[in-house]
């Protein structure tokens, strides 16, 4: 009988090699083209709605009357893919991105234009676009220290008195890869503040040996590692973070994380929302019905109250839990020209990655 | 392209010669459309920056000491697991299914535990017992108060992680040929007068040498891959291949992706055309006509004995210590989990209660069930039927080459060979009858299959060499078509083999996420997106407690799946093929003469050798 029932599975499956490549696949695809190719259904490329927001998104969505479907991975990996889809774009709307990689989709030719009402309620020097995207949600990437184990004094005022200090050589956390958007921002950290158009890259030498001091002085987590055991502990009392992690951390360890405010300023990004470009006929006010609902204050408020993080939006900002209005009071956006950085970033992180990591 | 010259693969003895040039037409076009076409495509886009051909990964490569240094410890840590993983891997195959050692069933569980316990989640159970809270580390800490907690990093913690973590394939593959081996063979070296230890070298081995070769191959695959125990134990010991991933995710860098996984993958290809012509080389002894099932050989010499035992056992605890380890740990809290504490005050169910009550969790879990099992299925079914061709025209130029073509998929990341697809198919193709790939339900159980041919082709084919080819001229000869002849004699004897690789290959793909985050349908999520959206660790603080139930979710999953399909399926198998049991009653007693006979260790009289 068990035997029966082993060459019957693989007898049955060797049919389906030989026969299933040519007719059985053509039929799933014509199907699957028609789920996407629906007029009424949008599909949200996102790298934000784990953890329960997309649930979150459907319910507040399926009450206004919008069918969506998603498509959930990290901003990296959503961005990739939107990029080999190019010349077949499956999206209707993505967001959840930073600007960076807005604008790569932009000079793609991927996204198009749309200007949301909602657009007026948004701080002018936010709104850096052109009208192709817009901006949602807040982070801040700023240096932390635990005060329990670094006193206000001794605590850096800035990213570059981390490698120059021997004395806390080891115990301040350094990125262990390049690939994540927080541990970008806190190279672009010092990077930015030597930007000079005769140095390579558009970066003074200077830039690049602080870069190389700062790594080299500090701690790389192993995977794994529980960041903020560690941080806890004392081990590694100096770190960085993005503001809209911190209140949870704090409650969940049960600490305090004392977000530190270098003169120039610290990285602010802005999750974006953009619409996707395909093709001229293309009807997009689903679409565009989607973003503008999607970015009005009644929703951004409530999607901030339930997950936490800043809204932009200034008409929705007192939504934000308190310790977040704290953050970004007790800290100032450094002024970043976008557009430079997201033509170098990748260069950027690679020469990092191949020269400069210890 | 080649055009396959159809009459180099002549067979008289093919009755109907139409499936079979239907059968090599797929094959012809499979390989175009698959593995050459995409990968042209890909490494054309990679390579072609502004209107020209660039080269420039070169040079920026070889700026990089991180880079090479990181290269050069792939290298070194494939070199010395090739003879560590061998090692361990064979002995704990004897253990279990060659001498008799007491327990052997308990230990052939404990050693079977890396069929489903591997990767990340295992990296985690090691760090439980060796990292710098684990519970050896805090025994030995008591006994030399000074020593550095964080003794378990660098080159040494990543060889004696991966020794254990990778002899799956040896459980798996050679646990298959012991099992194949033929007792009267090995009871005709005896009463000649061979000791143990010259039954092993002079009949065992020879015998399990196409095997050994496969598991010498694929253990410096595994070596020069190797992702998840450098980056949680290695330390400063860096190797390639998270690089290749970093490089491969970001546009820009993708050519020195490409051009680092060439390297490693042309380093394996040079080593699989060495090993092949050794393997070519050797002499085969032929299984005999009416197999009788190895008896358990009893070690005589009673020092050997005792050491044996004692080290199979030590390995059962290495073996089975972190995962007991990780089971426990999931059900702690994030409290327990981030200070390494076991402990009743920190025991939760929360955990385990979210996940499982979550019907949203059992449909990502049904589509990879569904996924990586169409694709092991197909892709082990496919490369029976290429290996036979292969094998059958073992001089063959064209069948050489074909074979060569299916290790495409070594040569480059997975991420890039999805991306090829997406590139070259991302209009509806007439190859590929009016399809296009993007947005298909299809692209990714395909690309999981064809990530599954070279490794497969490789094993399979070398459960061919240790077939007996006189079964199938026997079945022709008594007039059965080669179709019958296939389905009904070749088939259930690589049966094991197969169904191996099924369940392997199943495993590897069951919670993948890098493939599924570029390629999945919206629809149909798999458990890697699931995963990731309920246990990132930059959106939920409790992520890693959430994982690792995850991780003992699946590891429960691919238990019953490597039961039902290996553990069964291989039980049909080995009853069709006919071996047969011999009985105890016949067999204890010559076991027992021959070892009143021969002196423990010497060579007895009249030994030929």
């Amino acid at each position: 009988m068990k035997k029966k029932w082993a060459l019957g599975l693989l007898s049955a499956a060797s049919i389906a090699t030989l026969a299933g490549c040519a007719s059985g696949e053509s039929a799933d695809t014509a199907g699957a083209a028609g789920e996407n190719g629906g007029d009424d259904t949008i599909l949200v490329y996102s790298n934000s709605l784990a953890d329960g927001r997309q649930e979150w998104i459907d319910e507040q969505a399926k009450e206004a009357d919008f069918d969506v479907e998603y498509v959930d991975a990290g901003g990296g990996d959503i961005l990739n893919r939107l990029l080999a889809e190019k010349n077949a774009p499956q999206a209707d709307v993505a967001f959840g991105m930073d600007e960076a990689m807005f604008f790569q989709l932009k000079n793609e030719g991927l996204l198009v234009e749309f200007e949301p009402e909602w657009i007026s309620e948004i701080p002018g020097e936010a709104n850096i676009g052109d009208g192709y995207f817009h901006p949602l949600v807040e982070q801040r990437i700023f240096m932390i220290h635990n005060p329990e184990h670094v006193s206000a004094e001794e605590a850096p005022n800035n990213w570059q008195d981390l490698g120059n200090n021997p004395d806390i050589a080891g115990q301040y956390l350094v990125p262990n890869e390049l690939g994540g958007g927080t541990n970008q921002k806190a190279i672009l950290s010092i990077l930015l503040q030597y930007v000079d158009e005769n140095g390579e890259l558009g970066i003074a030498q200077e830039g690049w040996d602080e870069v190389e001091k700062y790594l080299a002085n500090g701690y790389m987590l192993a995977e794994g590692e529980d960041k903020w055991q560690t941080f806890k502990d004392g081990s590694v009392p100096v770190g960085y973070h993005f503001s809209g992690g911190i209140p949870n951390v704090e409650e969940e360890y049960g600490i305090t994380i004392e977000p530190v405010n270098p003169e120039q300023g610290v990285v602010t990004m802005r999750e974006q929302i953009g619409i996707i470009n395909k093709g001229e006929d293309h009807d997009y006010s689903k679409a565009e019905e989607f973003v503008e609902w999607f970015g009005s204050e009644d929703i951004q408020a409530g999607f901030v109250e339930e997950f936490g993080g800043v809204p932009v939006n200034e008409a929705a900002f007192d939504s934000a839990p308190e310790r977040l209005q704290e953050i970004a009071n007790a800290t100032t956006p450094m002024d970043i020209d976008w557009n430079f950085v997201q033509e170098n970033l990748n260069a950027w992180m690679e020469k990092v990655e191949l020269e400069l990591m210890p | 392209m080649s055009i396959p010259k159809w009459n180099q693969f002549k067979e008289a003895n093919f009755l109907s010669r139409v499936p079979f040039l239907a059968f090599c037409l797929f094959i012809g076009w499979f390989i175009f459309m698959f593995l050459l076409l995409p990968n042209v495509t890909v490494l054309i886009d990679t390579f072609w920056a502004d209107g020209q051909l660039s080269f420039s990964a070169f040079e920026r490569l070889s700026k990089s000491d991180r880079a090479i240094q990181s290269v050069l410890n792939s290298f070194l840590l494939a070199a010395v697991l090739t003879f560590t993983v061998n090692a361990v891997g064979t002995f704990i195959v004897l253990v279990t299914e060659y001498f008799d050692i007491k327990g052997a069933n308990l230990l052939r569980l404990g050693f079977m535990s890396t069929f489903v316990f591997s990767g990340m989640v295992l990296n985690n159970g090691y760090l439980y017992v060796y990292g710098d809270s684990g519970l050896l580390t805090k025994l030995l800490l008591q006994v030399f108060p000074n020593m550095d907690p964080n003794w378990f990093t660098g080159f040494p913690a990543v060889v004696f992680v991966m020794t254990f973590a990778c002899t799956t394939n040896h459980m798996l593959f050679l646990r298959n040929g012991v099992k194949g081996l033929d007792n009267n063979t090995i009871e005709a070296a005896k009463n000649l007068g061979s000791n143990q230890g010259q039954v092993l070298k002079d009949v065992v081995f020879p015998t399990l040498k196409p095997i050994l070769i496969t598991l010498v191959i694929m253990t410096f695959q595994l070596g020069l891959g190797a992702m998840a125990a450098p980056i949680m134990v290695g330390g400063d010991f860096e190797t390639i291949s998270p690089l290749i991933l970093t490089f491969t995710q970001r546009p820009t860098s993708r050519d020195l992706a490409a051009l680092l996984s060439m390297i490693l993958g042309i380093a394996q290809i040079v080593f699989l055309v060495v090993m092949t012509k050794n393997e070519k080389k050797g002499n085969y002894m032929s299984i005999s006509k009416t197999k009788t099932r190895v008896t358990k050989q009893k070690i005589t010499h009673p020092v050997v004995n005792g050491l044996v035992h004692a080290v199979s056992y030590i390995l059962f605890f290495i073996y089975t210590t972190p995962l007991v380890l990780v089971v426990l740990f999931s059900f702690m809290n994030l409290q327990g989990i981030s200070q390494s504490i076991l402990s009743w005050e920190y025991f939760t169910l929360d955990n385990y209660i979210n996940i499982l009550a979550d019907r949203n969790s059992y449909g990502p879990l049904l589509t990879s069930i569904g996924y990586s099992g169409i694709a092991a299925v197909l892709a082990v079914l496919f490369m029976t039927l290429v290996a036979r061709i292969v094998m059958k025209n073992r001089n063959s130029k064209l069948a050489q080459t074909m074979e060569y073509l299916f290790y495409i998929p070594w040569l480059l990341p997975a991420l890039m060979i999805a991306l090829g697809l997406i590139l070259a198919y991302d209009a509806p193709s007439s190859l590929l009858f009016g399809n296009s790939v993007v947005g298909s339900v299809w692209i990714l159980p395909l690309t999981y299959m064809i990530m599954m041919l070279p490794s497969t082709l490789r094993y399979i084919k070398g459960a061919y060499y240790s077939f007996d080819d006189y079964l199938e001229d026997a079945s022709r000869i008594l007039g059965a078509s080669s179709i019958r002849t296939f389905l009904q004699i070749i088939l259930p004897a690589l049966l094991p083999t197969a169904l191996a690789l099924v369940a392997l290959n199943f495993n590897t793909y069951l919670a993948d996420y890098d493939l599924s985050a570029f390629l999945y349908h919206s629809a149909y999520p798999t458990m890697g997106i699931a995963i990731r959206s309920n246990a990132d660790a930059t959106t939920n603080i409790n992520a890693a407690a959430v994982n690792l139930v995850y991780s003992v979710i699946l590891m429960a999953v691919s238990s019953v799946m490597f039961y039902l399909i290996y553990g069964r399926g291989s039980q049909a198998g080995e009853r069709r093929s006919g071996i047969k049991k011999t009985k105890k009653t016949l067999k204890t007693p010559l076991t027992e003469t021959e070892m009143s006979q021969v002196a423990p260790g010497k060579p007895a009289v009249g030994d030929n050798g």
